[in-house]
């Protein structure tokens, strides 16, 4: 099914007219943003501001600089990266098949759920700290983090879109004399799918999150630990740019889920944008 | 006509015992528990016989149980009391022998309109490149041949059914139930699919099972209409409709066409009919 999705005409996934480019308000946002940076350059520089509070955007740009060019990044984008990615793809695998079997066994998924509602209301950072006694330090404890804060978003939106409001379908179904396979292939999955992919865009952000968490409490590698060392050092040049880190990884990361779901979930657009 | 060709059944549509009943309604009612636990009667029993190539509409108000039949002679809900027997098989008709046409189109969002009509051969797992040539012709029989690589999101409504009708119709079933399709449709797009519906079922010779509460509608269609009533749900006529065939819009003029309307209208007047139901569509 997701197959014959991907093999869909380019010109019939694009049913909406381009939106139109609006030069001027793209421009009035970059003038926007110049000027700010340059009211915080000189913020810094006069002394208006405390240099506690906010570091000069020229210094910022120069420890980014110097961190990429020196190579000191790498390892630490390579570690956040890469437990995200990890963790994410380990928690929606999980989560998708446990609710695909979850929606074929009806009384399991009525048993389990007021467990999934108490887990998904408890703010999983807060696990965090006890990860990293079961865990310990270090990469591991990381993964796991990650996997708990994507987990549930994944989990219940899935479980969701599962669920079948449309009789007329399930009877259509019904009067070909389908199996409950095919029903699930054919019928429940790609109904899911806009949901599923509602659940991914918030757990990619969750993952990235849980990340940060997990280098603040129990790590020596990662944005989020040099965020802290920095911290540690009162070198306020150093946590805006890793701040500045986190946020294009969180852009890209949110970026690459909304190209995926144009393409995997093209006929319902809606219906995740409204739940992510 | 243009499907002649392609069909393979052709044969046994012509066989000898096409005058015993396709299908056979033996005391079939439909009763649902209260919350009290007693059982409340939807739709008192039913007897009748359907023969073959018959279209026979089912008339009457909301709720007179008219959709509750037609699932139940689908095999779709169980039925209370009764049984339904297809042919002599003793047995409801086997799902994926007949084809059901449901009042929103029920297209599924995700296939493209040709992926719709494919539906049933992917799912009854025939050849799927002769499903293919079939699929084309009966989008070309119901006028969607030019639209048939779009989303069914992109469709009219009226485009919609005539799709959803072309895929109840792809594994050539050889009874069709229809539920109340042309409901949500304006009237001009509805007359026209009415025409296209009447030319399909003469063409291919198929038992029609037509629900509806327009009574225009029902008359013009069918060679039989059954009239239900509410409080409980019965079936309180059946009237044989000897206009002759092929019928077009303007035999709504014929005399014949108005008696046969005006009976109905009478017959549901009776059956305590809602004003609003006949205001709404009479």
């Amino acid at each position: 099914m997701v197959d014959a999705v991907l093999r869909a005409p380019a010109s019939a996934r694009h049913t909406r007219a381009p939106h139109p480019v609006h030069w001027r308000e793209y421009t009035a946002s970059l003038l926007l943003l110049l000027s700010l940076l340059a009211l915080a350059e000189v913020a810094a520089n006069r002394g208006w501001v405390s240099p506690l509070v906010m570091a000069a955007p020229s210094q910022v740009w120069a420890v980014l600089v110097d961190g990429f060019s020196s190579g000191f990044y790498g390892p630490h984008l390579r570690s956040t990266v890469g437990s995200i990615f990890a963790g994410f793809a380990i928690a929606a695998t999980a989560a998708i098949s446990i609710a695909g079997t979850l929606a074929s066994i009806p009384v399991l998924e009525r048993v389990l759920t007021p467990f999934f509602v108490a887990f998904q209301s408890m703010p999983k950072v807060a696990i965090a700290p006890l990860v990293v006694i079961w865990f310990g330090f270090g990469e591991l404890s990381k993964t796991v983090i990650v996997i708990t804060a994507c987990f549930f978003p994944i989990l219940m939106n899935a479980l969701h879109g599962l669920k079948l409001r449309d009789r007329d379908h399930l009877e259509l179904m019904r009067s070909l004399g389908a199996t409950r396979m095919q029903l699930f292939l054919r019928l429940r999955l790609p109904h899911a799918l806009p949901y599923i992919f509602a659940g991914l865009h918030i757990g990619v952000i969750f993952a990235l999150i849980g990340t940060v968490v997990a280098e603040f409490v129990g790590t020596n590698a990662g944005v989020g630990y040099v965020m802290l060392q920095s911290k540690a050092n009162f070198d306020l040049a150093s946590v805006y740019a890793c701040l500045l880190l986190l946020m294009v990884i969180g852009v890209v990361l949110h970026g690459l889920m909304k190209q995926l779901e144009k393409h995997v979930a093209f006929w319902a657009r809606d219906i995740s944008q409204v739940s992510a | 006509m243009l499907l002649a060709a392609s069909r393979p059944t052709d044969e046994h549509i012509a066989e000898p015992s096409s005058t015993a009943p396709i299908l056979r309604l033996q005391g079939v009612g439909k009763s649902y528990r209260a919350a009290s636990g007693t059982a409340v009667p939807a739709l008192l029993p039913v007897t009748e016989s359907i023969a073959p190539a018959e279209f026979v509409s089912f008339v009457g108000p909301s709720g007179c149980g008219k959709t509750t039949l037609l699932k139940m002679a689908a095999g779709l809900i169980a039925p209370s009391e009764g049984g339904i027997a297809f042919r002599d098989t003793g047995q409801p008709i086997r799902p994926g022998a007949y084809g059901f046409v449901f009042q929103a189109a029920a297209l599924l969002p995700w296939r493209t309109v040709l992926e719709n009509v494919m539906l049933p051969a992917v799912i009854l797992g025939l050849p799927l490149a002769r499903a293919r040539e079939r699929a084309i012709q009966l989008l070309e029989l119901v006028h969607l041949a030019r639209v048939a690589a779009s989303y069914p999101n992109q469709l009219s409504g009226g485009m919609q059914q005539r799709a959803s009708i072309a895929r109840a119709l792809l594994h050539d079933p050889e009874v069709l139930f229809m539920d109340e399709p042309f409901g949500a449709l304006d009237a001009m797009t509805r007359e026209q699919l009415n025409m296209e519906l009447q030319r399909i079922s003469l063409d291919q010779r198929k038992t029609v099972l037509f629900v509806t509460h327009d009574i225009e509608e029902a008359v013009l269609l069918s060679d039989r209409v059954f009239v239900f009533s509410l409080g409980p749900g019965q079936l309180v006529a059946t009237l044989r409709i000897d206009l002759p065939r092929p019928r077009s819009l303007s035999c709504k003029a014929d005399p014949r066409f108005l008696r046969a309307v005006e009976r109905i209208r009478a017959l549901l007047d009776r059956g305590d009919v809602r004003e609003t139901e006949e205001a709404h569509h009479g």
